[in-house]
């Protein structure tokens, strides 16, 4: 019976191990790139092309271990959602556009509540939760502009009620 | 044993003898019922708590059972991460071919090198996309409600 149990609990624990290790070799992996680039670039042998990886590499691994404890990999202000993908990443907003929306990918925060907040000038004037069904989940909300004309609006993610981060845009006339 | 078998069988007629006879039956059922119904009560107290044991430990092991839909989303998410994690590997590659083409160091098999490689990144993708569609599903099945939408205020 005891032997039973561990093979069943083994099993349904599996995906969790198998999650991190995939993570983990693949961060182990960047190290290994880092150092040996490290090592050629201290004796004078790295080319150009291993110099920019180097940088990439470790541009990289931040972004990966960032994102392995959760995080929105992206959050975009765009004009359009099509296919559940953004068309464009906006940094400002003509008022005429009418409406504009906040995309976000969220990674590793599977079963949590992330919530979108809109504000301008402090005022919460939007907020929307979603409940995350996997490890790799997009959601978007989209909010019509016309009053906030030059203004900065402030979209926050909160996961669990916590704010993680934040994105603004600007509402041009 | 044999001795004791035959002691055994001697106590027994004794008491068959006693409880036929009228006028010792009321002494018969006095002296054999407090052992029976000891032992009785015993071994009822013992099943009991075996059955309560039993239960106990069953229903806490069903506790520790993930649902079906849990192990199917449990799935759902390695795969998530197996395919995430073979996109990022394809992507540093693809680094690599940018700057050699930037640079214009690159030759023609660099280039379609490069091409399969976003060819295999866009495959990725796609398969990423079903996953989540799958999960979505899923928790449509489980929730009733669809977590993935466009809100507008």
């Amino acid at each position: 019976m005891k032997n039973w149990i561990l093979a069943l609990t083994v099993l349904i624990a599996m995906p969790a191990f198998s999650q991190s290790i995939l993570t983990d070799s693949y961060i182990n992996e960047l190290e290994q790139n880092i150092e040996e680039i490290e090592a050629l670039k201290k004796g004078g042998l790295a080319t150009e092309r291993e110099i920019y990886m180097l940088e990439y590499y470790k541009k990289k691994i931040g972004e990966v271990k960032r994102t392995a404890s959760g995080a929105a990999a992206r959050a975009i202000f765009t004009t359009e959602i099509k296919n559940k993908e953004p068309v464009n990443d906006l940094n400002s907003v003509a008022v005429n556009s009418r409406q504009v929306s906040f995309f976000t990918e969220l990674v590793n925060l599977n079963g949590k509540i992330v919530t979108h907040r809109w504000s301008v000038h402090g005022e919460v004037v939007y907020t929307k939760d979603f409940r995350v069904g996997a490890n790799r989940w997009r959601v978007w909300t989209t909010k019509t502009i016309t009053p906030y004309v030059n203004s900065m609006i402030v979209v926050q993610i909160l996961v669990n009620g916590q704010a993680v981060s934040q994105e603004t845009i600007r509402v041009t006339p | 044993m044999t001795k004791k078998m035959m002691a055994h069988g001697k106590q027994q007629r004794e008491r068959t003898d006693n409880m036929t006879d009228p006028q010792n039956s009321a002494d018969a059922t006095i002296s054999i019922n407090p052992k029976r119904l000891a032992v009785i009560l015993g071994i009822i107290v013992t099943l009991s708590g075996a059955v309560y044991k039993t239960y106990t430990v069953t229903t806490g092991y069903l506790d520790t059972l993930a649902t079906k839909v849990e192990v199917k989303q449990s799935e759902i998410n390695s795969s998530i991460e197996l395919v995430s994690v073979t996109m990022m590997g394809y992507e540093d590659e693809l680094i690599g071919y940018d700057f050699l083409i930037e640079t214009d160091q690159a030759t023609p098999a660099d280039r379609v090198a490069k091409a399969n490689v976003e060819r295999r990144i866009q495959g990725l993708k796609e398969k990423l996309d079903r996953l989540e569609t799958r999960s979505s599903e899923l928790l449509n099945i489980q929730t009733g409600s669809d977590s993935v939408g466009s809100q507008i205020e």
